[in-house]
């Protein structure tokens, strides 16, 4: 059995989208408790 | 230091890790919460700054440090963040489990603000571990998705509590909204170790879960510190997302 060659750009765009998303949610979750609170 | 850290973490069972670790930060956000009685907690800040230095840590611990795996080669660095967000989605949903149970035997408004607040980031957390399962699979399988049991599972999985969140939303009095979510919430948990065992039950194209002991510790040891990093950051989601499932019923509760 061989091994994977390569592939970091699939390696990158994991990190890119979950950085993104994790950014995204947690921002999201702050506005809105800054917007309702009195 | 990391070569030290890697051998003392190749002792330990990496069953016992994640669950040890989000009991002990879970204990003490619910004793600090008891104590300030709210927002003011400072703890969920201490925890925030620590998921963050883990998250800025992790990407040279996984990307250089760690070795390539010997038949995925450098894509199986993916798993490092693939394997704790999905597991740790399944363990969101069995706290809205416990959460949607403990509110049909004893309603309250903490217990439903539990149950929701789960669901919501477990939604993020098993979107995302799913969307990088299929970057992973690509390079790999050589196919971004393909029905197998273990990805047809977790599809079902997350449409079925996109439909928890959705009759949350559809629902727009409060104590029956809380208890329609609680039954869908007990009976949608079916499926959570359907998806867990799909892949010692069927046959899987998914790897089965792995042992440290066939583990290089290197990988062991990010693969752990991956999963405190994603827990140190679900405590701080759960509970703030807590709070505000809390606030908006209070809202809801006081007349105009």
């Amino acid at each position: 059995m061989g091994q994977v060659v390569g592939g970091w750009s699939y390696v990158w765009a994991s990190y890119a989208v979950t950085w993104i998303v994790v950014l995204v949610y947690g921002v999201n979750l702050y506005a809105r408790r800054r917007a309702k609170s009195p | 230091m990391f070569d030290w850290v890697a051998s003392y973490s190749s002792g330990l069972q990496a069953a016992l890790w994640a669950p040890l670790v989000l009991l002990v930060f879970v204990l003490a956000l619910t004793l600090t919460h008891l104590v300030d009685r709210g927002s003011r907690s400072w703890v969920w800040k201490v925890l925030l700054g620590i998921a963050v230095l883990m998250f800025v840590v992790q990407a040279p611990l996984a990307l250089s440090w760690a070795p390539a795996e010997r038949y995925m080669g450098d894509t199986g660095r993916i798993l490092y963040m693939h394997v704790p967000l999905i597991s740790l989605a399944m363990a969101l949903l069995v706290i809205n489990f416990g959460a949607s149970i403990a509110y049909l035997m004893r309603p309250s408004m903490t217990a439903d603000a539990v149950a929701e607040a789960s669901v919501s980031v477990a939604m993020m957390y098993g979107v995302l571990g799913t969307l990088l399962g299929a970057i992973w699979a690509k390079p790999t399988w050589g196919t971004w998705w393909t029905w197998d049991p273990r990805l047809t599972t977790s599809a079902i999985l997350l449409v079925i509590y996109t439909g928890y969140l959705a009759l949350r939303r559809f629902v727009d009095e409060q104590e029956r909204r809380a208890t329609w979510s609680a039954v869908v919430g007990i009976l949608a948990a079916v499926n959570i170790p359907v998806t867990y065992f799909s892949v010692r039950w069927w046959r899987s194209i998914h790897q089965v879960q792995s042992n440290p002991s066939t583990v290089d510790p290197q990988m062991v040891m990010v693969l752990r510190w991956s999963y405190t990093m994603f827990i140190a950051l679900l405590v701080v989601l759960l509970y703030q997302r807590t709070l505000d499932a809390l606030e908006a019923r209070k809202r809801e509760s006081t007349p105009p």
